[in-house]
C-alpha cells in the first residue's frame, strides 16, 4: 500500500508544470545552469529510472536533495517532522480528554439540555475551520490579554535541550530543564488547541452516539437492576464497549490533524513538516512534496495499527479468533 | 470609527513584562537582539544567494570587493582599497585591504578572492551567471592584488562586484565533505568577513546571527549583538508581535492597511525606494495588444489616481511613486524629460480609434499572482479603465510556478500580467537588460516579448560602452525609446515600506534615501542600526 | 405541502429544536443566495468593482459588515459567497457520489478480484489526508472554482465507495436479495433496484452532513489561494485575505468566518435530524 502511495504521488508530483530547477535557480539563470542542475536532480531521465533513484535513495536513508531550501530532504524532514509530531500528539491529548467525557455526559443524559449544550460545542468545533480557530484564539489570547505567545516553539531567549527525541517538552523533562518545558509548554497550547478543537467536536459527537447505543442495552438496565450506582455502570459497563468503535475513529482523527496542520503551522510560525510540505507544493519542490507525502501515509499506516492492536487488545472477542 | 492601537495596549493585562522587568535588570552599553522577517527561503551561502531575504544575509554577513556608494553613483571599494582598469578596460587589478578578519579570525588575502571566484564559478548558481562569459580568468598578483581578465570591455562589470561575496578559503577547505565546495559546511555556518557571523541557520524558520567584534569597518556601540531574521511570519502574528514589543522590523509583505495601524498605535514606518518598479507587462506579441495604439489606448484608460489610493499607507507615506518609464528615479537613465502618462478617457478612445482591432477582437485578460494579493486591487482597477473604453477584460490569478512556465512561450504568455522587477546590480542594465533583450525573452521578467534590433543595439551599447556620459545618453535615449513602443503600463517605481518597533534606530531604513537603493539590501546593515537592550 | 408537516416522520423530525433550526439555516441560506441580486444592497461588488476612495470602512448602516481593500461591500459578498458555496458542494457530490456509490455497489457486490482492486485504490486514496491530496491536485491544474470542485470530488469519492461498501456487503445475505437472486434477476436489478433504495437513507444523510463538509474543505483550499477565482466571492478567500488584516481590521474576516460557520452548521444539525429520522449509522 505504502509503494502505492508512493507512486500515486511521484506521478502527481512530476506532473506539476513548472520546471523546478528552473525555479530553484531563479529567472536569471542560463539555460546552460538549468541544465545542469536537471541532470543532477535525474530529471532529464524518463520517469521509472528517477523512481528507481528515488527508491535507491530511500533504501540508504538518502531522500535527494531540495530544491527549496538546498539541503538534504532527510535533514530538513528529520528537522521539521518532530515539531508537528509534538503539536499534533499535543491536540490529541486535548482532544481526547475533553473531547471524550464530553461525549460521555452528552450520551449518558440523551436528549437533555446539557446533552444539547454539549453537541452544541462539539458542533462549533467540527463547523469552523481550523484556520479561523488558529487566527481567533492568537488575537485573544496573544493580542489583546498578552498572554501567551504567537509564534515559534520556544522564547528566542530559550535555548532548545540537546535533541533526544526532537521533542521539546520531552527532552526538556528527560533532561530536567523545567523552565524550557514551561516555555515550550506555553507556546504549544494555542497552536495545539486550534488543531483540536475541530477533532474535538468529532470526538464527542462518536463517543455520544456510541454511549447511547450501550445504554440502549439490556444489560445496562439489569446492573441498574442490581443497583449498582450510576458511576460503576458508567466506568465499568458502557465505557469500554463504547470506547472501541470511538478508538477507531479516534485513530483516524489523530492521522488526518496531521493533514490539517498546515493551516494551523501557518498561523503560528510553528517550524513543522505540513507548512514545510505546502512551501515544498509551492517551489515545485519534488523530493520534499515525496517525502512529506510519504511521511504522512506512512504515519497514517503505523497510527491505524496501533489503533488495531489496541481495540484487538480491549476486545476479547477479536483477541480470541486471532486476527 | 478608527481602532487605535494606542488605546488597546492600555487595556491589555501586560503580564509578561511585568515579570521581564523585574527579572532583568538595567544593562550596559550593549544592543540587544534585533528581530526581522523576510520571506522565505533564507539562503546563507554566497554562491546560491538571489533573493532578497538572501540579500539581507549576504549584506551582514559577507563583504564584497566593491559596494554602492551612500547616495548612489558609480560602485566605491569595499574589501578593495583601489583599482586600476587598462585602457582597453579589459584587465582591471585590485588593491585589497590589510588587516581584514574572517569570522574564524583568519586574514582576508588574494587567495580567498580567486578560491570565490573559482567557488561561484564551480557551482554555477547565484549570481554566477552575472559573470559568465564576460570573465576570462582571475589571477594572485601578490597576496593583497588580484587581477581579473575580461573577454571584451562590460561596462557592468564593476557593479556586478558588488554580488560577488568573499569567502574564508581556508575555512571551507577545512570542511570540505566529498568536494562540495564547503555547500554543507556553509548551509549553517557562515565564512565571510561581515559584521554578523551566522550561529544557526534554518532555511525556513530563521537565522540567527552574532556580532563579530572584529569587523573592519567598525560597528555602532548600540548596534545588535544578536540578530535573528525570521522566515514566513503571518501579517496578524508580525502585528501582534510588534505590539508585544516582541519583533522590531515588519517586511514589507504586510499590507498596507496593517502598516497603516502599527503606525497609528504608536510604532512607526520607514520608506525605502529600491532600483526596481511595478509593471504591467504586456506581451506585445499576441492580439490584440502587438498594436502599439492599442498598447497606448491602455495606459491612457488607467486610473493612476486609484493607483496612487492603493499605496497610500498613511497621510504622507506613500509605497509606491509615479514611474515615467522603465528605469526608476536615481538611477542612470532616468530623466524628468519623459512625461508622466495621465489619466484620459479621450485620448485613450483616440488612440483605440487608431487600432487596427476593434469590438470583438478586443478581447483581454489581465493577470496577477496569487501569492501577491494586493496586486488584485491593480488588475481590477485596469479593468475598469479598460471595460469603459471598449476593451472586453477579464482578470484572472495565476500561482507563481504555472506564470514562471506560462512566460516560456510567446502564445501562451498572458496579454497582460502584473510584476514586480528588482534591478540585480545598481546599474540600469541589471534591470532593463532582462526584460527587452531579444536575448533575454522567455522569463517572467520579460513577459513583454520585446524583440527589436533597435532595443538590443542600445542595451549592447550600454555593456561595452566605457565612458560613463555616453552610457547615460545611451540610456536616456532607451528610455524615451520604450515608453514610445509602451510595452509595459508603468504602475510605479518599487518603493518598500517597513514597520518598526518605535524604540529602534534604524538610519539607513528611516533616512534611506541618503543611502541609496537597496538593491543589494544595503539599507538593512545592522552594525549601523541601534536597538536598545 | 401541508401533510408533510402532519406526517409522523415530520412530528419526529420536529421533537428535536436543533434540527429544525438545521433546516431553517439551510432554507434561508439557499433562498438568500438564490435571490441575491435583489436581497443585497450592493450586487454589483460581486463582480468586477473599485472603489478606493470607501476602501476598508468599519461596519455601518451602509455597509452593514464593512468594506474591504477596494472598497466592496463585504455584506453583498458574503451573500454572493454563500452561492458560490452551494454551487461548489452540489458539484462536488455530484461527482463524487455516483462514482463512490457505484464503485461501492460493484466491489461488496462482486467481491473477489474486483473487490480488492477497488478496496486498495480506495485505501490508497484514503490514506493520503485530504487536503494533501487536493492541494497536489491543484499545484498542477489552474485555480479556478471547476478545478477546485475536481479537486475535491477526486478525494471525496473514496468515502462513499467505503460506506456503500459496508452496507451492501450487508444487505447481499438479506432474503429479498437472494430470493431476487434466486428468481433470476440480472445482476443490474439486484444491485441498483434492490441494494441501492436500500441504502438510500444512509445515503441522503451522508449528503447532508458532507455538504458542510465540502463547504468547509473547499474554504480551506481557497484560504491556501487554491480555489475560486477573484473577484467571485468566496467565503475561504475572504477569511484568508482578510485573516491578515487583523486584530485592527476585523471586519474582513470574522464575518465570513462566521458565515462559513453557521452555514456548515446548518447542514450539520440538518444532517443529524435526517440521521436521527431514518436511524442509520454513518
Amino acid at each position: 500500500m505504502l509503494i502505492g502511495v508512493s507512486i500515486l504521488i511521484f506521478i502527481i508530483a512530476r506532473i506539476i508544470p513548472g520546471d523546478p530547477a528552473r525555479m530553484a535557480l531563479g529567472p536569471t539563470a542560463t539555460q546552460e545552469m538549468v541544465e545542469q542542475y536537471r541532470d543532477k536532480l535525474h530529471l532529464n531521465d524518463p520517469i521509472h529510472v528517477q523512481y528507481w533513484f528515488f527508491i535507491k535513495g530511500i533504501t540508504q536513508g538518502d531522500l535527494g536533495e531540495s530544491v527549496y531550501t538546498k539541503r538534504n530532504v532527510t535533514t530538513d524532514v528529520s528537522t521539521y517532522f518532530p515539531a508537528t509530531l509534538e503539536l499534533i500528539i499535543f491536540a490529541a491529548l486535548i482532544m481526547v480528554c475533553v473531547g471524550v467525557p464530553l461525549g460521555i455526559l452528552a450520551g449518558r443524559y440523551k436528549d437533555k439540555s446539557i446533552d444539547n449544550i454539549s453537541r452544541l460545542i462539539s458542533l462549533l468545533g467540527v463547523v469552523t475551520p481550523s484556520f479561523v480557530w488558529a487566527v481567533f484564539l492568537m488575537i485573544i489570547f496573544a493580542f489583546y490579554l498578552d498572554i501567551l505567545p504567537v509564534a515559534g516553539r520556544l522564547s528566542q531567549d530559550t535555548v532548545a535541550p540537546d535533541k533526544i527525541t526532537g521533542l521539546i517538552i520531552i527532552d526538556s523533562i528527560i533532561r530536567g530543564q523545567f523552565d524550557v518545558t514551561i516555555d515550550a509548554l506555553k507556546h504549544i497550547i494555542l497552536p495545539a488547541l486550534a488543531l483540536s478543537l475541530s477533532a474535538l467536536g468529532q470526538a464527542s459527537r462518536l463517543t455520544r452516539s456510541n454511549i447511547t447505543e450501550v445504554y440502549d442495552k439490556q444489560y445496562i438496565e439489569m446492573a441498574r437492576a442490581y443497583g449498582y450506582n450510576e458511576f460503576k455502570i458508567a466506568t465499568k459497563y458502557a465505557l469500554k464497549p463504547a470506547m472501541i468503535p470511538t478508538l477507531t475513529i479516534l485513530g483516524l482523527d489523530f492521522a488526518a490533524m496531521l493533514g490539517n496542520a498546515f493551516l494551523v503551522e501557518f498561523v503560528f510560525a510553528w517550524p513543522g513538516i505540513a507548512k514545510y510540505g505546502v512551501q515544498a507544493i509551492l517551489y515545485k519542490d519534488l523530493n520534499a512534496i515525496t517525502a512529506t507525502t510519504m511521511i504522512i501515509a506512512t504515519f497514517f499506516v503505523i497510527t491505524n495499527l496501533i489503533v488495531d492492536l489496541v481495540v484487538a487488545y480491549l476486545n476479547p472477542k477479536i483477541r480470541l479468533s486471532g486476527k | 470609527m478608527k481602532f487605535s492601537g494606542g488605546k488597546m495596549r492600555i487595556f491589555k493585562i501586560n503580564l509578561l513584562s511585568l515579570l521581564v522587568t523585574s527579572l532583568f535588570s538595567l544593562s550596559l552599553m550593549a544592543g540587544g537582539t534585533l528581530r526581522l522577517d523576510e520571506v522565505a527561503i533564507g539562503e546563507a551561502d554566497p554562491a546560491k544567494a538571489t533573493d532578497f531575504a538572501d540579500g539581507i544575509i549576504m549584506e551582514n554577513v559577507y563583504d564584497a570587493l566593491v559596494t554602492e556608494p551612500q547616495g548612489g553613483g558609480p560602485v566605491v571599494g569595499k574589501l578593495a582599497k583601489d583599482w586600476e582598469v587598462s585602457n582597453d578596460g579589459t584587465t582591471i587589478t585590485f588593491h585589497l585591504h590589510e588587516g581584514v578578519k574572517f569570522h574564524s579570525g583568519n586574514d582576508f588575502t588574494a587567495d580567498d578572492v580567486v578560491y570565490s571566484y573559482e567557488r561561484l564559478m564551480g557551482l554555477k548558481l547565484g549570481w554566477s551567471y552575472l559573470f559568465d562569459g564576460w570573465v576570462k580568468g582571475i589571477k594572485k598578483i601578490d597576496s593583497h592584488k588580484v587581477q581579473f581578465d575580461l573577454n571584451e570591455p562590460y561596462a557592468p562589470f564593476m557593479s556586478s562586484l558588488v554580488r560577488f561575496y568573499i569567502v574564508d578559503s581556508a575555512t571551507l577547505k577545512a570542511n570540505e565533505t566529498d568536494g562540495d565546495m564547503g555547500q554543507a559546511y556553509l548551509s549553517a555556518n557562515s565564512a565571510g568577513t561581515g559584521a554578523y557571523s551566522i550561529t544557526a541557520h534554518d532555511p525556513n524558520v530563521e537565522t540567527r546571527m552574532a556580532k563579530h567584534n572584529k569587523y573592519f569597518l567598525g560597528i555602532a556601540e548600540m548596534a545588535p549583538n544578536e540578530v535573528i531574521l525570521k522566515y514566513n511570519l503571518d501579517a496578524p502574528t508580525v502585528r501582534t508581535l510588534i505590539a508585544n514589543d516582541e519583533h522590531d522590523i515588519s517586511s514589507n509583505w504586510l499590507p498596507t492597511d496593517v502598516k497603516a495601524a502599527i503606525a497609528d498605535s504608536g510604532d512607526k514606518l520607514a520608506k525605502v525606494v529600491s532600483a526596481g518598479g511595478w509593471y504591467f507587462k504586456i506581451n506585445t506579441t499576441r492580439a490584440p495588444l502587438d498594436d502599439v495604439n492599442c498598447r497606448k489606448a491602455l495606459a491612457y484608460a488607467l486610473d493612476y489616481d486609484s493607483l496612487v489610493g492603493t499605496f497610500q499607507v498613511t497621510d504622507d507615506i506613500a509605497a509606491g511613486q509615479k514611474a515615467r518609464g522603465p528605469i526608476p528615479q536615481g538611477m542612470i537613465g532616468y530623466s524628468e524629460d519623459v512625461p508622466l502618462v495621465e489619466y484620459n478617457l479621450d485620448k485613450a478612445r483616440d488612440y483605440l480609434s487608431k487600432c487596427k482591432y476593434s469590438g470583438g477582437d478586443l478581447d483581454v485578460t489581465i493577470n496577477w499572482i496569487a501569492e501577491v494579493p494586493f496586486e488584485e486591487s491593480w488588475a481590477l482597477i485596469l479593468q475598469q479603465g479598460a471595460m469603459t473604453i471598449g476593451y472586453n477584460a477579464t482578470v484572472e490569478t495565476l500561482p507563481w510556478a504555472v506564470f514562471s512556465e506560462n512566460v516560456t512561450k510567446p502564445e501562451t504568455t498572458p496579454n497582460i500580467s502584473i510584476v514586480a522587477v528588482q534591478a540585480q546590480t545598481p546599474d540600469p542594465d541589471g534591470l532593463i537588460y532582462n526584460m527587452y533583450h531579444s536575448a533575454a525573452a522567455g522569463t517572467w521578467q520579460s513577459a513583454e516579448w520585446v524583440q527589436d534590433d533597435k532595443i538590443d543595439a542600445m542595451l549592447n551599447a550600454g555593456r561595452t560602452t566605457i565612458d560613463a556620459q555616453k552610457r547615460v545618453e545611451i540610456y536616456e535615449d532607451f528610455q524615451q525609446a520604450i515608453v514610445d513602443m509602451q510595452p509595459d503600463l508603468f504602475i510605479s517605481d518599487l518603493v518598500t515600506v517597513y514597520a518598526m518597533r518605535d524604540e529602534i534606530k534604524a538610519p539607513t531604513l528611516e533616512n534611506s534615501a541618503e543611502y541609496g537603493f537597496s538593491t543589494m539590501a544595503q539599507n538593512f546593515s545592522f552594525r549601523l542600526m541601534e536597538v536598545p537592550n | 405541502m401541508m401533510k408533510i408537516f402532519k406526517s409522523r416522520g415530520w412530528y419526529k423530525f420536529s421533537k428535536n429544536p436543533l434540527s429544525v433550526i438545521g433546516l431553517l439555516i439551510v432554507s434561508i441560506i439557499v433562498l438568500m443566495s438564490i435571490f441575491a441580486n435583489y436581497l443585497t444592497p450592493f450586487p454589483e461588488h460581486a463582480g468586477p468593482f473599485v472603489d478606493i476612495p470607501n476602501k476598508i470602512k468599519p461596519p455601518s448602516s451602509t455597509y452593514f459588515f464593512g468594506t474591504d481593500k477596494i472598497g466592496r461591500d463585504t455584506f453583498s459578498r458574503i451573500i454572493f459567497g454563500y452561492r458560490t458555496s452551494l454551487y461548489l458542494g452540489v458539484i462536488v457530490l455530484c461527482i463524487a457520489v455516483p462514482i463512490g456509490t457505484s464503485l461501492g455497489l460493484i466491489a461488496g457486490y462482486f467481491g473477489g478480484k474486483i473487490d480488492a482492486i477497488i478496496m486498495r485504490i480506495t485505501d490508497i486514496f484514503l490514506s493520503i489526508p485530504p487536503l494533501v491530496l487536493a492541494l497536489s491536485i491543484m499545484a498542477f491544474l489552474k485555480p479556478t472554482l471547476t478545478n477546485a470542485m475536481i479537486a475535491v470530488s477526486m478525494m471525496w469519492w473514496p468515502w462513499y465507495t467505503r460506506l456503500i461498501y459496508n452496507l451492501t456487503r450487508s444487505l447481499k445475505n438479506e432474503g429479498f436479495v437472494i430470493s431476487s437472486k434466486i428468481v433470476g434477476a440480472s445482476h443490474f436489478h439486484i444491485i441498483f433496484r434492490e441494494i441501492l433504495p436500500n441504502c438510500s437513507a444512509s445515503l441522503i444523510t451522508k449528503i447532508t452532513l458532507d455538504m458542510g463538509f465540502v463547504i468547509l474543505i473547499g474554504s480551506s483550499l481557497s484560504f491556501l489561494g487554491l480555489g475560486v477565482q477573484p473577484p467571485t466571492p468566496d467565503l475561504g478567500t475572504m477569511v484568508s485575505q482578510g485573516s491578515k488584516y487583523l486584530p485592527d481590521i476585523w471586519w474582513l474576516s470574522v464575518f465570513p468566518g462566521l458565515a462559513i460557520l453557521v452555514i456548515v452548521l446548518g447542514f450539520n444539525l440538518l444532517g443529524d435530524g435526517l440521521k436521527d429520522l431514518f436511524d442509520v449509522e454513518i
